[in-house]
């Protein structure tokens, strides 16, 4: 059986997770590499919020109910078939004196980060408006700006969804396969859609190249391995690492066949040589989810 | 002998140190008793399965995450965000030494995983590249000109480490035994030697592939 989806993804927005403030400057998130560049990333968390909120207001999720007793958590009456969203994303139900109770995430996401440098971009803000109407002095602010294509692995452990041990017992919580690809199907169709919003701007999220599948040995084949060619201010998917990882096998198991790529033309010019790394799978985005979405049916037989 | 060998990636990772508790510092490679830990998952180990491990790999940089963490004091179990280390594109070369039949089960397991792997905490996805067996032969230091100059970050246990190597002081869990309901560690002292040193003194292990080997217990 197939037991692993993963999908890597490149996406195109402007700053998407702050840190907090130094002085007056709203600073994002950062990393650097041993090139010497600074590149900025939207965490895994905020990502997860994103997709929940979409899960929300698109598909009428319910949200797990929520307690303070201590802390903010899930209430212990928070059980996989009540919430998509803790079937999909887990949680720690904690109290004191005794080991907290616990669901892994059956989905799992990596940092959104940028694939182009951080280049110290700012936007400069003031309330001058408001502060004109009581003749006070405005407050400026900076806020670090970045507009770049990002990269993220989405894996999701098709074995996983929609199972769940029962607090204290042996008993488990099985929903059927129906609702098990219904979940999945929805998650992937937030994906497509993904947004963010974010100091009033919202920040599209949807896919511009995507490449994945379904496989026999749940591994984020793509993590790592998709990135950006600059040349002449045009922008080219690098293939040589997808092409490696295409030839790759794991015990005898090809990943190539089991993998589809799906892009949004006119963003990158290679499209003609992604085209021929993966004759016929190459596919709209739209295209892509219809297929990956039948996979994921096929493998729970609905 | 032969022993099994796995090329680990992982994006980010944080393998926190033990004592690390107003800000998540990592070890620059997964402790022993992570790896342990992600080889007893694969085998669904319900005890302990005896099994020696090698650890090496590298890094590219390393960056911060601020995020909310939870804590269990005395009374109530609280939240607060903190700074979490994280490494950044780590590529791992774990040797492991077993009973022929463990490592094949460790092998079995993998082709029959029903989750994508972690190591270190349960978000800090792998990648796994390669999974094979590799012959392991002792190179004696006297036949080589020049010494053995170590290309890989790797973990040394001290009584291992060879005279003239330097490298950073670690104690890295290995296994536990619970004792009144608390975890009690046996650790081991290594050093992190990183790339560049020589070796030029001892005799050292490798495998078929020109990859070292230093193995956290002894044969």
């Amino acid at each position: 059986m197939k037991r692993g989806l993963t999908v890597t993804i490149i996406f195109q927005a402007n700053s998407l997770n702050y840190v907090g403030k130094i002085g007056n400057i709203i600073e994002i998130k950062k990393l650097s590499r041993n090139n010497g560049n600074t590149y900025t990333f939207a965490s895994r968390q905020c990502l997860r919020y994103d997709i929940v909120r979409l899960g929300n207001e698109l598909f009428n999720w319910k949200l797990g109910t929520v307690c303070k007793n201590g802390t903010i958590q899930f209430t212990k009456d928070t059980t996989i078939d009540k919430s998509e969203e803790v079937d999909l994303f887990g949680y720690m139900i904690t109290e004191s004196k005794s080991s907290a109770i616990t669901r892994p995430a059956t989905v799992r996401l990596s940092h959104a980060i940028s694939i182009e440098p951080y280049r110290s971009d700012m936007e400069f803000l003031t309330s001058k408006g408001l502060a004109d109407r009581i003749g006070e002095h405005p407050d400026p602010v900076n806020i670090e700006q970045h507009q770049s294509f990002y990269t993220y692995t989405v894996t999701i452990d098709l074995e996983k969804i929609g199972v769940d041990k029962k607090t204290n017992s042996d008993e488990y919580i099985v929903l059927d396969n129906k609702e098990r690809a219904k979940r999945v199907n929805q998650l992937l169709t937030i994906l497509k859609v993904l947004n963010r919003n974010i100091r009033g701007r919202q920040e599209n999220l949807s896919p511009l190249f995507i490449i994945g599948g379904v496989y026999d040995i749940p591994n984020p084949f793509f993590q790592g391995r998709v990135d950006l060619l600059t040349k002449g201010g045009k922008y080219y998917i690098n293939t040589d690492s997808i092409k490696d990882t295409l030839e790759l096998t794991l015990f005898d198991k090809s990943i190539k066949e089991n993998t589809y790529i799906g892009l949004v033309s006119g963003i990158f010019e290679n499209k003609g040589e992604i085209e021929k790394i993966l004759p016929d799978r190459v596919l709209s985005i739209e295209e892509f989810f219809k297929v990956l979405q039948n996979e994921v049916k096929r493998v729970y037989g609905v | 002998m032969r022993v099994l060998k796995l090329k680990l990636f992982q994006e980010t990772a944080c393998y926190k140190k033990p004592f690390a508790f107003k800000t998540w510092e990592t070890h620059p490679l997964p402790p022993y008793s992570t790896v342990i830990g992600m080889l007893h998952s694969i085998l669904n180990a319900e005890e302990y399965i005896s099994m020696s491990i090698s650890v090496q790999g590298n890094y590219e940089s390393k960056f911060t995450n601020f995020q909310s963490i939870y804590f269990y004091k005395p009374k109530e179990i609280t939240k607060m965000p903190l700074n979490i280390h994280l490494l950044y594109n780590v590529n791992l070369i774990i040797h492991v030494r077993a009973e022929n039949e463990i490592l094949e089960e460790i092998v079995f397991g993998i082709k029959n995983l029903n989750e994508h792997l972690s190591l270190g905490r349960k978000e800090d996805l792998v990648r796994i590249d390669e999974v094979k067996f590799v012959e392991v032969k002792e190179i004696d230091i006297d036949e080589l000109d020049d010494g053995r100059k170590i290309e890989c970050p790797i973990y040394i246990p001290i009584e291992q480490l060879p005279e003239d190597v330097w490298g950073i002081s670690y104690r890295l869990n290995w296994k536990y035994k619970v004792i009144n309901g608390l975890r009690q560690w046996e650790k081991i002292n290594v050093k992190y030697v990183e790339s560049g040193e020589i070796i030029s003194y001892d005799n050292f292990l490798q495998d078929e592939e020109g990859d070292l080997i230093y193995f956290n217990t002894p044969l």
